[in-house]
């Protein structure tokens, strides 16, 4: 059983569905959660933080169902998307306030608050009033008040967003060294090359259900509608195409630029035939990729066809 | 940075059990207030009928001052002179001030900053919200109601060398307990209505204003005493009369006065916890 478990979780507000019939397990490391905006990824994420109640199903934390057990939240860390500060407090009494909601003494508290404000950059800032800092550090100080604790299970919803790229690559190395320290991460993004520099292990929520879930890889193997492109650039583009065209694998061949872009319903086979084919005939390769082999490609392909 | 790195932890967070969750919310309530502008002005003023009952107190015991005993009516005995102090215009006033004071943005503040999501991410129940909310208000209200009832009790022990009856002890006690506990709910109630602190003041203030004015207005057309169950002002008076047993200015008992303010206060949290759960969900 994964770390978290949600089983057959729907939520609806009034007439509008947030999520449908949910069910999925997430063990340690770090899944991103994608989707579209107003695919369901808020709503889901505040349910495996156990602060929305879900019409139907259930969530259950290391076997434990979260809404009937508040003892779980200590191991919990949630960033929310949206704004939640009280401007007026300074970035330290923030964080150290609640800290102490957590049952965390005085002196605990301040020493966690600090290592948390460091860890986000923000140790040089931190008895300035919330109501100074920018959007990123705002962004960052919000990042801060979800790990201070140092939870087992950390849910991040939209955590990059308004960050600088420089403090961008810094807590995407952070979620990082959670992940090796062996906890549960979930981040939810609609930016995509956010969470392909994160993580290869994705959810993918569109219109509140769940359309794929697993390596990135893994499912545009799985994706059959439309076939693998391959990239190649040769001293002979020409002679490699009319070769390539013979093999029944190959749906299709075309010339962009000073490539030759393959399509191929067997990217395994296709590999096999052409690495012995340009090994036997010594043919020369500048460049191999596959261009729609990546997140993007998955989230197009499955969510592009739906909108 | 690991917690256990530190080795200041005694025990491991996961296992204890902390049942106080909501005195964090309390303590960081009580500096919030007392950071607040005009804080300690309103504090100072709020001591004025402590100060102003503690010298008829004195006149009691005089000898030479005892002529005033007549013609100040309240001094005759214990259950009067406690039941002017806790009912006077005055003291109720500062009360309902006090309740704007420290309690109107409590909720409203924490929905305009959208603060309710971080509470609930922890182990802190509504209820504990709630407890936590409502401790701090009640916190500064008793200080101002239930302590300087206490104190009047010792200083006319200082003054005459005799204690109070048992039964003017528990009503100092209990009285003003529960229209600290009916202020606070109210307060509150109003808090969670809208992110407009102003607004939630003004409600506070206007809607107690309004049940007098609506009270007056009725009955001076029906001239029915019930109808002064409608009047907060009315109903806090009539409790007080039945709880330090002094003649009611109405026609029915101060008993459903009382228990119709802790009706209200129950009634008023229900909503609260209703509310707290709907913004939260």
């Amino acid at each position: 059983m994964g770390v978290i478990k949600a089983v057959n979780l729907s939520k609806w507000y009034g007439n509008v569905l947030g999520i449908s019939e949910v069910s999925v397990d997430i063990n340690k490391g770090v899944v991103g959660l994608l989707g579209p905006n107003g695919a369901g990824k808020s709503t889901f994420l505040k349910i495996l933080a156990g602060m929305l109640k879900p019409n139907l199903g259930k969530i259950m934390i290391k076997g434990k169902n979260i809404l009937k057990d508040r003892e779980l939240y200590k191991i919990i860390g949630y960033c929310p998307e949206t704004d939640s500060f009280y401007m007026e407090m300074t970035g330290f009494e923030f964080i150290f306030s609640l800290l102490k909601l957590y049952g965390f003494s005085k002196n605990e508290s301040k020493i966690l608050a600090e290592a948390a404000i460091e860890k986000v950059g923000l140790i040089a800032r931190m008895n300035d009033s919330v109501t100074t800092y920018s959007l990123g550090m705002r962004q960052r100080l919000k990042f801060a008040q979800s790990i201070a604790h140092e939870p087992e299970i950390m849910i991040f919803d939209e955590p990059l967003r308004g960050i600088d790229p420089l403090w961008k690559s810094k807590l995407i190395d952070l979620i990082k060294e959670f992940k090796e320290n062996g906890k549960t991460i979930i981040v939810s993004s609609h930016i995509l090359p956010e969470i392909e520099s994160i993580t290869e292990n994705i959810i993918l929520i569109h219109q509140g259900k769940i359309f794929a879930e697993g390596n990135i890889h893994y499912i545009r193997d799985l994706i059959d509608t439309h076939p693998h492109m391959i990239s190649i650039i040769s001293k002979d583009n020409r002679e490699l195409a009319s070769v390539l065209i013979k093999e029944n694998f190959v749906s299709d061949i075309s010339f962009k630029e000073k490539k030759i872009i393959v399509k191929t319903d067997n990217r395994e086979l296709f590999y096999n035939h052409f690495m012995r084919y340009i090994a036997e005939n010594n043919i020369e390769i500048f460049e191999l990729t596959s261009p729609d082999d990546n997140l993007q490609a998955v989230f197009d392909y499955l969510v592009g066809a739906k909108r | 940075m690991g917690i256990r790195r530190y080795k200041i932890f005694d025990k491991d967070i996961n296992d204890r059990k902390n049942k106080l969750l909501w005195v964090p919310i309390l303590i960081r309530g009580i500096k919030d207030v007392f950071k607040k502008r005009f804080g300690k002005l309103l504090f100072s003023f709020s001591l004025l009928p402590l100060i102003s009952f503690i010298v008829p107190l004195y006149i009691t015991v005089r000898p030479e001052l005892k002529y005033m005993l007549r013609r100040i009516k309240f001094l005759a005995n214990d259950s009067s002179f406690f039941y002017a102090f806790f009912t006077n215009n005055l003291l109720i006033f500062i009360l309902l001030i006090l309740s704007i004071f420290t309690g109107a943005e409590l909720i409203s503040r924490d929905f305009k900053s959208n603060a309710i999501p971080l509470y609930f991410a922890r182990p802190i129940t509504k209820i504990d919200y709630i407890k936590g909310k409502l401790s701090i208000i009640l916190l500064y209200l008793l200080s101002f109601s239930l302590i300087p009832g206490l104190l009047l009790i010792i200083f006319k022990l200082l003054f005459s060398g005799q204690l109070v009856s048992f039964h003017i002890f528990i009503a100092s006690i209990l009285y003003p307990i529960i229209v600290a506990l009916f202020f606070s709910s109210y307060t509150l109630l109003i808090s969670s209505l809208s992110n407009n602190e102003k607004f939630v003041k003004i409600a506070i203030f206007f809607i107690y204003l309004l049940s007098d004015i609506v009270f007056r207005i009725i009955h001076n057309i029906i001239k029915n005493s019930y109808i002064g169950l409608i009047s907060i002002r009315v109903n806090i008076k009539n409790f007080a009369s039945a709880v330090f047993g002094t003649q009611s200015n109405f026609n029915f008992s101060g008993w459903y006065s009382g228990a119709f303010l802790v009706l209200l206060t129950g009634i008023f949290i229900y909503i609260l916890y209703k509310r707290i759960d709907r913004v939260s969900n």
